[in-house]
């Protein structure tokens, strides 16, 4: 009886449906073969390229097994936790979307078997790309430097992440109603976890199995394996109690949250409810759409965006402050560089998001069609839309201009300071539009919100790794240095140029003497290249997406009634009650 | 009102404002009040994150938490302000106590270059009281390649049960790429120099004979202070009591009263610091005592006594029977102000009657005595004499892109040969053909395997089963394989270079010979005086040189450990200097420029700041006293590790029966004696490697073969191509690498330098290659799994 039932439990049909689907199609082995292929060959040409340029051969290398060993597992357990995410969030999510999961519900699956067979279904194919580079780490330790006990434990941490990670995912797309929602916690949650219970996640206990034996590293698998456990708990609660929760906003009803409590709390006799900056017009005036995106929505209100502002400033004050507070080596200002680059991070996440969302979504939630209805040119359609985005964007360059100043200060003897400021500028001016539109591009080619985001944040990522991939060639697998043209090259990539132009001042100051006198004017010229060119492609992008808005937009052809003519001009300052008042003007549309 | 400016002050590197400004920040906060609704949405935004800003500013300086008072202070400091390059460092390290409490633990230094740690030191146990406790440490050389990257020491004080945090001190180490000399003078504190005044100590500086000392003043030029010269003042109490102390010296100047109040165990480090190649200058005179006589008789070779061998011939130097110092008859038959001794490796100048800057610092002699003690070459020496400046080879860099360091360290693969050498043939890493063939299995098995096997079984559902045991099993046999290449057992070999005392032969040649050019003659007739009193005390010197036995000066051992499995390993070590030079060893040169950003074009390298620092040994006591270092091994992982003494080791020369006293360097000219000291050789070590090296030939006389080593910048066959030629050529490229400098950087002008111990192994190198009188002989023995590299230095005398 009990047998059976452990039989049936273990049947996992639609696991084994999708498997089965995998593996009969030849694609899965193609895709196995490249990969593999790609990564073997970049792998041997790292470990063997640097040491083979000398007379020592494969001995030349020894001792060095356990940087590339690191290098390798550090590699991987990055690839899960960005990718794995991505991948899972979407699992039940996508179900609840589809309205699919209460069918699923019905049938004899049980919720544990929905929620095991939705994990595996991720975690396999994660773990297929995994378990490749298990014979590299061996060859890995073949260079010596770890233990046969490290490289076990290596190997067993990177299983059980990903299995971990799957699991958080399950959990968050059974509780999220909408794949965006669960994307988005899934990262948040995860940041949360992996920084506060640092015990329970794989990186952290890679590190400390350095110099423990193999079944001590086991003992200490306890915390992720009680992790994984509340995780798939989670998920086969909430797959049934939230099946069908209606989505909503959940940023927005945290700020509706806030406002209601600070509404109350400023509700007193003393401040009398006074508010400084009040948000808008409450009608849309003759912006409709931009009236929606700066109203309605969480990344555009202002009163919301300042929150955002605040939450974004107040690290960087709490960062500037411990500036001053003793350290056995003296303040580091390095520190205010990471944090910078942090909030490139943040702030291209967060453009990109909203700018290619605010099409996507429309076409989401099937309002797109309502609003093509709409007597607006798509131009201005675009432009209207990208209002909140345009908000956002001057928001954020507040705490830009806060580090900017902060080092324009700290930096008071430096004679670069003047052009560090302007470069800096000129940063933020070039590379924070470009994002925008951008990511609104795709937001119009792409149809789905999810690949809009992620396709954007994946074409930004692989340009921004280009120079690291064409050094570690050069260096590693080559062993020579990068030629001058081509770090010419590389220097016109946005990362290089943030780098560059943010240890600008350091930099002077370690540089010798004849360096500084021999100047900066290829740096100079370089930059001036450099935000030219993003200049000109965004000015490009701009110009194709609002020459082609309408059919980007996808909207058919005007009707010959509409062909030639122009719009009536609605009166410059008058309200729109007033206008409502004003008979028709003369160039009205009449239909036939 | 008043304009108030704000003035940032550091403090901590950190700019603060004065508490005064609070009034200021009110009116301010009143004023944007009163205009705020003025104002648009987005001026409010900025607004508000100004007034964000300002606020979190001025409220740093509460922030700024001074440390809590704390019953232990450390003070460390440097006993000399300037250190020189490459070289370890003498600290002072004081533990100051304020309370009346007994502390018990150690003291653990550690020593961050910007963010990387280099050193961790810790003491013996410690107990401390009220008043402290003082002693004296030798840092290991430290490598900076950015000197603007802070050097700090980081002390914490440990106890069994918690840790007090003893702050931080900056050090000041040149980089690696300046060349900063120090000339040690010993001045009793209590004695006032008169200011102003030229003393032998500011005539003694390097870079007088600098073609670019135009560019040390020149502010303009990055070239200013690349060579430079310091000169501090240390008390006779301060100078080390062990020879290997003195590896923070170039030059050691130890004046009347200063001598004087030498200790004998002072005396002994110096001689035998001097003999492993330090320079010395001395000036005796009134009442010593005989221990300073003795130092004296040793240092000009002329007093075996006391060293297990009869007095052999007259002293150079006795004491009157009131106690002053007479000088020999010979020493002062010559008439000359000073004389030059070779001291084994070392240089010696003896200064017998008070000297006048305004006359004696300008003469010729002056200059060769100088030039003598730097060890230039001898053709440098030359242009000295003649143009007042040495003759550098590449001036024409002066116009090339990049910063000029023309005396910067040349590259070296050095330290790469010795570890390739220790590495012992067993060992060998799996080769590229076996993991392609293993992995090309693999790639096979995994896709078009899986694709078609499982598909003619008509079984493709297992592919996820099969995949998982087929890369288990790659997995776990590319282990097997490499634990089948790699081994068990544990490796510890060892390359020595036991370095003779030097000897001096008479050439056979007047010293207007046949191989003197115009040039040469016009400066051996400037010198004409000097050679001949030279003559005079080198004659002595030779005399009394071949009654000595032989004995070693110094002996740089590099040993490479090599584990098949992860422990730590003590080394207990006493008397030497250890450095860990695994990293120099493995890492291309390259490796140690890190990318930095495309603003300012440089070519120099910089230190790799954000490496992780792994596996450094930790130095457990004080060196160079007792000490023993940790190191912590891991598997497979060889580290190479270099350890320097200074004077004699009986048990090492015991190693080999060569009578050292036997060989003839005047015969070594011709094939007959070649054979000779061959055949001389073999006789005591059959399987011994002789090499003779002089000028840019070397000699393998098993072999019987010659290679002619081109200059660097000479068209053809490079070095390495004709070492190639030979048998066994690694070894004899190694020990002609190490004991032959190319003449480029500083070994354009120098052919040796004062010994530092570190991991830069210029300090091995023993031969002028300018000069054709001498001759470097170098016996090779190989025992078990550690080479012997016996090497005596042997000086020509023309007649």
């Amino acid at each position: 009886m009990i047998a059976d039932r452990i039989a049936r439990f273990c049947e996992l049909p639609l696991l084994a449906k999708e498997l089965n689907e995998q593996a009969a199609q030849r694609k899965t082995y193609v895709v196995r073969f490249v990969y593999a292929g790609i990564l073997f060959t970049a792998a041997c040409g790292m470990f063997y390229g640097s040491f083979l340029q000398g007379a020592a051969g494969s001995s030349g290398g020894l001792g060095q097994g356990r940087q590339m060993f690191e290098k390798l597992v550090g590699l991987q357990f990055l690839t899960i936790y960005l990718f794995l995410p991505a991948i899972s969030c979407g699992c039940l999510s996508i179900e609840k979307e589809r309205n699919t999961l209460g069918l699923l519900l019905i049938t004899t699956l049980t919720p544990w078997q929905i929620v095991l067979q939705k994990l595996l279904g991720r975690v396999v194919p994660m773990l297929t790309f995994v378990l490749l580079s298990f014979p590299l780490m061996a060859v890995a330790y073949s260079f010596g430097g770890i233990t046969a006990d490290y490289l076990w434990s290596g190997i067993v941490l990177l299983m059980l992440t990903c299995v971990e990670a799957a699991a958080l995912s399950v959990m968050c797309s059974a509780w999220y109603p909408t794949t965006v929602e669960a994307f988005i916690g899934n990262y948040v949650l995860f940041l949360v976890l992996f920084f506060t219970l640092r015990a329970g996640w794989g990186p952290w206990l890679f590190n400390q199995s350095s110099d423990a034996s193999f079944l001590q590293t086991l003992r200490s698998l306890w915390c992720p394996a009680a992790l994984t456990g509340i995780f798939l708990g989670g998920a086969r609660i909430f797959v049934e109690t939230r099946a069908f929760v209606p989505p909503k906003n959940v940023l927005l009803g945290l700020f509706q949250r806030l406002d209601r409590f600070f509404n109350n709390a400023n509700a007193n006799s003393v401040t009398r409810g006074i508010v400084l900056v009040k948000d808008g017009e409450p009608l849309p005036g003759l912006d409709p759409v931009a009236w929606r995106e700066t109203s309605k929505k969480s990344l555009g209100t202002f009163r919301y965006l300042f929150r955002i502002l605040v939450a974004l400033e107040l690290p960087l004050i709490a960062v500037c402050s411990s500036l001053s507070v003793w350290t056995p080596l003296g303040p580091d200002i390095s520190v205010v560089s990471r944090l910078l680059y942090v909030l490139w991070l943040l702030a291209a996440a967060m453009i990109i998001v909203h700018a290619g969302s605010v099409m996507a979504a429309e076409r989401t939630r099937q309002t797109l069609d309502v609003l093509l209805a709409t007597p607006l040119p798509g131009e201005q359609i675009l432009k209207q839309k990208l209002q909140g985005v345009r908000r956002l964007i001057r928001v954020l360059i507040v705490p830009f201009l806060t580090i900017f100043g902060f080092e324009l200060w700290w930096f008071l003897g430096s004679d670069y300071r003047g052009t560090y400021l302007v470069l800096s500028l000129l940063s933020i001016g070039v590379y924070l539009p470009l994002l925008a539109w951008l990511a609104l591009w795709m937001g119009l080619k792409v149809r789905s919100q999810m690949k809009a985001v992620l396709g954007t944040i994946a074409l930004v990522g692989g340009w921004l790794l280009v120079p690291r991939i064409v050094r570690g060639i050069f260096g590693d697998m080559l062993g020579t240095g990068v030629p001058v043209v081509i770090e010419g090259l590389l220097a016109l990539n946005p990362i290089e140029q943030i780098v560059g132009i943010e240890d600008l001042n350091t930099t002077a100051q370690l540089v010798s003497t004849k360096a500084r006198q021999q100047g900066y004017l290829p740096f100079l010229i370089l930059s001036g290249i450099n935000f030219a060119l993003y200049g000109l492609l965004w000015y490009i992008i701009r110009r194709r997406c609002l020459a082609r808005a309408d059919s980007l937009l996808g909207r058919l052809e005007p009707p010959d009634y509409l062909t030639g003519v122009r719009l009536p001009e609605p009166p410059a300052s008058s309200s729109v009650f007033e206008a409502d008042d004003d008979p028709a003007p003369a160039t009205a549309v009449a239909r036939p | 009102m008043a304009e108030t400016k704000i003035q940032p002050r550091m403090e901590h590197g950190f700019p603060m404002i004065s508490p005064d400004l609070c009034l200021i920040r009110v009116s301010s906060v009143a004023a944007f009040l009163t205009c705020f609704h003025t104002l648009s949405t987005m001026r409010r935004i900025g607004l508000i994150s100004l007034i964000a800003l300002v606020l979190a500013i001025s409220g740093l300086p509460s922030v700024a938490a001074a440390p809590p008072p704390k019953p232990l202070k450390l003070v460390v400091k440097p006993i000399m302000t300037r250190a020189r390059s490459q070289s370890p460092q003498t600290l002072d390290v004081e533990i100051l106590c304020d309370s009346s409490e007994l502390f018990q633990g150690r003291l653990e230094l550690k020593v961050y270059l910007d963010k990387r740690l280099l050193h961790v030191i810790e003491s013996h146990d410690l107990a401390i009281t009220a008043g402290g406790q003082r002693f004296r440490i030798l840092l290991p050389p430290l490598v900076v390649r950015v000197e603007k990257n802070k050097l700090a020491i980081y002390g914490r004080f440990v106890m069994e049960k918690q840790a007090i945090e003893l702050g931080d001190f900056t050090l000041n180490v040149p980089a690696a790429w300046r060349r900063s000399f120090v000339v040690a003078v010993v001045h009793p504190q209590e004695l006032i120099l008169p200011p102003g005044k030229r003393g032998i100590a500011e005539s003694l500086n390097f870079e007088q004979f600098n073609p670019f000392s135009e560019l040390t003043f020149n502010a303009q030029a990055d070239a200013q202070h690349d060579l430079l010269t310091n000169a501090p003042r240390l008390t006779p109490e301060e100078l080390p009591v062990s020879a290997v102390g003195y590896t923070s010296f170039d030059l050691l100047l130890l004046e009347e009263e200063a001598f004087l109040r030498l200790r004998p165990k002072q005396l002994a480090a110096i001689v035998d610091w001097t003999a492993a190649g330090g320079s010395l200058v001395v000036t005796p005179s009134g009442e010593m005592s005989a221990d300073h006589v003795n130092f004296l008789n040793r240092l000009a070779g002329s007093n075996p006594e006391g060293e297990g061998g009869p007095r052999a011939g007259p002293a150079t130097y006795s004491l009157s029977d009131e106690g002053r110092l007479v000088i020999g008859e010979p020493m002062s038959a010559a008439g000359a102000k000073f004389v030059r001794h070779n001291c084994g490796l070392g240089r010696v100048l003896a200064i017998h009657e008070r000297l006048d800057p305004e006359v004696d610092f300008g003469t010729p002699e002056w200059k060769a005595a100088v030039a003598f003690l730097w060890k230039v070459r001898d053709t440098q020496t030359e242009q000295i004499l003649q143009k007042g400046m040495w003759n550098f080879p590449s001036q024409q860099r002066l116009n090339a892109p990049g910063a000029f360091r023309p005396y910067a360290p040349q590259q070296d693969e050095l330290p790469r040969n010795i570890r390739q050498l220790l590495l012992p043939e067993r060992i060998e890493g799996v080769p590229l053909w076996v993991v392609v063939i293993i992995l090309s299995l693999y790639l096979v098995v995994i896709a078009p395997g899986d694709y078609f096997l499982l598909g003619r079984l008509n079984c493709r559902k297992y592919t996820w089963v099969f995949f998982v045991l087929i890369s288990a099993a790659f997995t776990g046999s590319t282990v097997m394989i490499a634990n089948s290449y790699m081994g068990h057992a544990d490796y510890r070999t060892s390359l020595v270079f036991a370095d003779l005392a030097g000897c001096e032969y008479s050439t056979g040649e007047d010293s207007t010979g046949e191989d003197s050019t115009a040039d040469d003659s016009m400066a051996e007739g400037l010198t004409a005086d000097v050679s001949k009193r030279e003559g005079s005390n080198a004659d002595n010197a030779s005399a009394h040189d071949s009654d000595q036995r032989a004995k070693l000066a110094r002996v740089s051992r590099f040993e490479m450990l090599f584990t098949a499995t992860q422990r730590v390993v003590e080394i207990p070590a006493r008397n030497e200097l250890y450095v860990d030079i695994t990293d120099r060893a493995i890492q291309p040169e390259a490796s140690h420029r890190d990318r930095r950003p495309f603003a300012f074009a440089d070519d120099e390298e910089m230190d790799v700041t954000d490496a992780v620092a792994a596996d450094l040994p930790v130095y457990a006591g004080l060196m160079p006293g007792n000490f023993t270092i940790e190191q912590q091994m891991r598997q497979w992982s060889p580290r190479v590790n270099r350890r320097t003494t200074f004077g004699h080791d009986p048990d090492l020369l015991a190693a080999t029966a060569i009578d050292w006293k036997a060989l003839r360097p005047d015969e070594w000219k011709t094939p007959a004696g070649r054979k000779k000291l061959l055949e001389a050789v073999l006789a005591k070590e059959p399987a011994a490697r002789v090499l003779l090296f002089r000028g840019t030939s070397c000699y393998d006389l098993v072999n019987d073969g010659l290679i002619e080593i081109p200059r660097p910048g000479e068209p053809g066959v490079d070095a390495q191509t004709r070492f190639n030629s030979l048998r066994d050529s690694p070894i004899v490229s190694l020990v002609y690498s190490a004991s032959v400098r190319p003449d480029s950087g500083l070994f354009a002008v120098v052919s040796q330098i004062s010994p530092t111990g570190g991991e830069y192994l210029e300090d091995l190198a023993l031969l002028d290659s300018s000069d054709s009188a001498q001759w470097l002989l170098a016996v090779v023995v190989h025992r078990d799994n550690n080479w012997l590299v016996f090497r005596k230095l042997c000086r020509g005398r023309r007649q």
